[in-house]
């Protein structure tokens, strides 16, 4: 921890000196970009390791030095810089899904899934009822709905329900590999918020078309660019898949840089063409641990090196994304809306456990894995801003605030909990992503 | 922006094809340097990306790109440094270092010299900095694959021949660094006001407290995944920290690698694997932007071409002459030694590069496009010579003798 500790204040000192030789606003193309990604890298992971000393999460460590370093604090790393490191973003999302599809095993999960799908189910649906119902209650308090007709207020509600019920694969999955667990509370877990990933993903591209022709806002396509948005990128996830495989067994050289460059080419083509990388990079995953002879977990093993850098800068960029600005502007509301989230989600899932028949000492756990936020809120959060004039920005502004609380408190609440499970430390052998926890 | 992915997913599987051994048992056999068998058909590519009827390397994408730019420039400076092990200097025969300065010092005075005298003649102005540049990439050989081949066999000659490499090109970073020390860039943007000598020092002190940190970082490593993940934050830092500080990421990754590899670290061995396994295809990325950010149509540089290669080879000839008189006697005959240590190193490409990022703004920008003209035409040129006159003698033969240097 003391070299943890020096190397980090050593890091940061170079930093600032550097800082200092340019005026606040002038900024060099391309080495204010290298020098941010060198910084946050190595102080990401020196946070990392001194969170985990004092027993907490290293992803935390991430997410902490990202937001004291970005613009809302010290400002170290400026916005401009945020700007061009959120090309690792997209690499980091499609390791990140490629990662967790190739960790689920439907042979493993087969007995389980209607537990899953129970619980997950559960959970969402009282989430995405619960939290739209207290937008309406507080409407009045929200300045940017108290104007507009019940209706156009019910669907805004529901739009902000859809989008603050989202999961975090990420957080679970590193924190799983953090822990080094094992055990049907990691397993069901994963299986929950991959699913209700995936179910977040087409509830919003639904609300979104319905928000759009609510406000008189073309809609890009309907239907038909939902159909495109699901099966596109299930394609070009086995498309995906294949040349992975084909690589595998021609060359097999490089991985970890082959599969960083796919991730990228995935990340920027499938955004321009309207497609999901995650859900590409997650039926990639998928494909390669259930339909081919290539070991998921063996693949996600050879990632490592190009994953652990990539997870570390991904999640304190994460952090520096955060908007202390914005969130004490919006902080009660950000705080009532976490917690009835957690309520709803605790509540539901609950109900959903019993309904799946998940063991007593299970259920126990099993929903703290509910409460972490991440990329998938913080994405389609912002895609809300920019889509909708108006009431985009102060409905998103809350969503973040809410996701700013949720980011911090539930990867605490999910690595004490498999903690006190028991399955922490129990993984041997090659581990999801250990990439994060190193 | 699809025709721009696919196009940059295109050349990184590319470079990750032409990294592959078998690609490097084929160059071996066919006695080609990087340079001539990936390093050409790289640059190429930049240039033919660049087309705005291609359209994949736009303005866009290339700025995009100086962070990668930027960062391989530090990753070859560490490559570099590592290589500069002072142990291994003092296991030099006597006199090797006769062979060393004559080997960086004639080829870079002459050069300039010769170079300046052309720029004036193209009307471009007499500049000292451009002068040293230019001199400082005459100064980088790479030795031909007959001394890498004489060498796995023991040759101790042939190995004297490749560690003299190593050392000019240090020389030529070495000169870089003095450039960026003494023609500041950025004077009048900076809120630092410094003598020129004092940036020097900032120069020296940014490589070693660098070089430190990484010592530290790697050294603090549980495993392969974290001293990779430690390398790449390393030298992204030291490559941001110089670029942003004007200085050559080249020089100050340089300093730090040279640092690293002279403390006492006991996995030494796999850090210098990590670094090298992953040179090629940084190499030939770096190649690929370096040729986008190449400008080959003025007739200006083709002009200068034959002026820096004449210079060059001619200076390296005569520097071997003056080596085999004064050096060590393990080395060969004169002719062999000139011809084995004329191909310019890529490293010559990457000063001109690097040079090329901090100053080609506003006037300088003509100017120094020639001059990239001059270094990447004159590699292919000079390769392409010693190719021809090496086949000419029937291959360079260098003499078994006792091993004097370890191999």
């Amino acid at each position: 921890m003391i070299r943890a500790a020096f190397l980090l204040a050593l890091v940061v000192m170079l930093v600032a000196a550097a800082r200092s030789f340019l005026p606040e606003e002038t900024s060099l193309v391309g080495s204010g970009a290298t020098l941010a990604f060198g910084f946050v890298l190595l102080a990401a992971l020196q946070s990392g390791t001194l969170f985990s000393g004092l027993r907490l999460p290293r992803l935390t460590g991430y997410l902490v030095c990202g937001f004291i370093a970005g613009p809302s604090i010290t400002n170290l790393v400026t916005e401009r810089m945020l700007g061009d490191l959120r090309l690792v973003n997209g690499v980091a999302i499609g390791l990140i899904a490629l990662s967790a599809g190739g960790e689920l095993s439907f042979r493993r999960i087969r007995g389980r899934l209607g537990a899953i799908l129970a619980t997950g189910g559960g959970a969402l649906l009282t989430a995405v009822v619960v939290i739209t119902l207290a937008v309406l209650a507080a409407s009045p308090l929200l300045g940017f709905l108290g104007a507009m007709p019940w209706s156009q207020r019910a669907v805004v509600a529901l739009t902000m329900g859809v989008v603050f019920s989202a999961l975090s694969p990420t957080v679970t999955l590193a924190l799983i590999s953090e822990s080094g667990a094992a055990g049907p509370i990691s397993e069901m877990s994963l299986g929950i918020v991959v699913v209700g990933d995936l179910v977040i993903v087409l509830a919003f591209a639904a609300v979104h078309a319905l928000a759009s022709s609510t406000f008189g806002q073309a809609d890009a396509g309907g239907l038909s660019a939902l159909l495109w948005h699901l099966f596109g990128s299930i394609g070009a996830g086995v498309l995906f898949a294949v040349v992975v495989l084909v690589y595998l067994k021609l060359v097999n050289l490089r991985v970890p840089l082959f599969v960083f460059g796919m991730c990228f080419l995935c990340a920027e083509a499938g955004t321009r063409l309207d497609l999901d990388p995650l859900l590409v990079c997650l039926t990639a995953g998928l494909f390669l641990e259930n339909v081919t002879d290539v070991q998921g977990d063996k693949l996600v093993h050879e990632i490592q090196p190009a994953a652990m850098p990539t997870f570390a800068v991904f999640f304190a960029v994460a952090g520096a994304g955060l908007h202390w600005a914005v969130f004490q502007l919006v902080a009660p509301i950000a705080v009532g809306l976490a917690l009835v989230r957690a309520a709803a989600l605790y509540g539901g899932g609950r109900l959903g456990m019993a309904l799946g028949r998940v063991p007593p000492a299970e259920r126990r756990w099993l929903h703290f894995a509910f409460y972490s936020q991440s990329g998938v809120a913080i994405g389609l959060a912002i895609l809300l801003r920019e889509r909708f004039a108006g009431w985009g920005e102060p409905a998103s502004a809350c969503i973040l605030g809410g996701v700013m609380i949720n980011e911090m408190v539930g990867p605490l609440l999910f690595k004490t909990a498999l903690a006190q499970s028991g399955e922490a430390g129990r993984r041997t052998g090659p581990s999801a992503a250990q990439a994060v926890a190193h | 922006m699809l025709r721009v992915v696919l196009g940059l997913a295109g050349a990184l599987v590319l470079a990750v094809l032409a990294a592959h051994p078998a690609l490097r048992k084929v160059e071996r056999r066919l006695g080609l340097t990087v340079l001539l068998s990936t390093g050409v058909p790289f640059l190429a590519l930049g240039v033919l990306f660049r087309l705005p009827a291609v359209g994949v390397l736009t303005d866009d994408v290339v700025t995009d790109l100086r962070p990668a730019l930027e960062f391989g420039l530090g990753w070859l400076g560490f490559v570099v440094g590592m290589q500069f092990d002072v142990r291994e200097l003092d296991r030099l025969p006597d006199r090797s270092g006769a062979v060393i300065l004559a080997e960086s010092a004639i080829p870079l005075v002459v050069t300039a010299g010769a170079c300046a005298l052309a720029l004036v003649g193209l009307e471009s102005g007499w500049s000292l900095r451009d002068a040293l540049v230019l001199g400082a990439c005459a100064a980088p050989a790479s030795p031909i694959a007959a001394v890498a081949l004489a060498r796995s066999s023991g040759s101790s000659s042939a190995s004297l021949v490749a560690r003299v490499t190593v050392l000019n090109d240090v020389a030529g970073v070495a000169v870089l660094g003095l450039v960026c020390a003494f023609f500041r860039p950025t004077d009048a943007l900076s809120a630092w006001k410094l003598p020129h000598i004092a940036w020097l020092f900032v120069t020296l002190g940014m490589g070693g407290v660098l070089g430190i940190l990484t010592y530290i970082l790697v050294r603090s490593a549980k495993g392969g995944s974290e001293e990779v993940a430690y390398l790449l934050g390393a030298v992204a830092l030291s490559a941001g920290m110089a670029g942003y500080l004007a200085i050559s990421p080249l020089v100050a990754c340089a300093i730090a690698g040279a640092l690293l590899t002279n403390l006492p670290h006991e996995r030494m061995n796999e850090l210098r694997a990590s670094i090298l396994q992953l040179e090629r295809p940084l190499y030939l990325i770096f190649l690929l932007v370096a040729g986008a950010l190449w400008d080959p149509t003025a007739w200006q540089g083709w002009v200068l071409v034959p002026v820096f290669v004449l210079a060059r080879v001619g200076a390296k000839v005569l520097g071997a002459a003056l080596a085999v008189r004064t050096g060590p006697p393990q080395l060969p005959d004169t002719g062999t030694l000139g011809i084995a240590l004329s191909p310019q190193s890529p490293i010559a490409i990457a000063i001109i590069v690097s040079f090329s990022t901090i100053y080609a703004s506003g006037e300088a920008r003509t100017a120094i496009a020639w001059m990239t003209t001059a270094v990447i035409g004159g590699a292919v040129l000079t390769e392409l010579g010693v190719q021809v006159i090496a086949r000419l003698r029937g291959g360079l033969r260098f003499e078994d003798r006792p091993e004097v240097l370890p191999s």
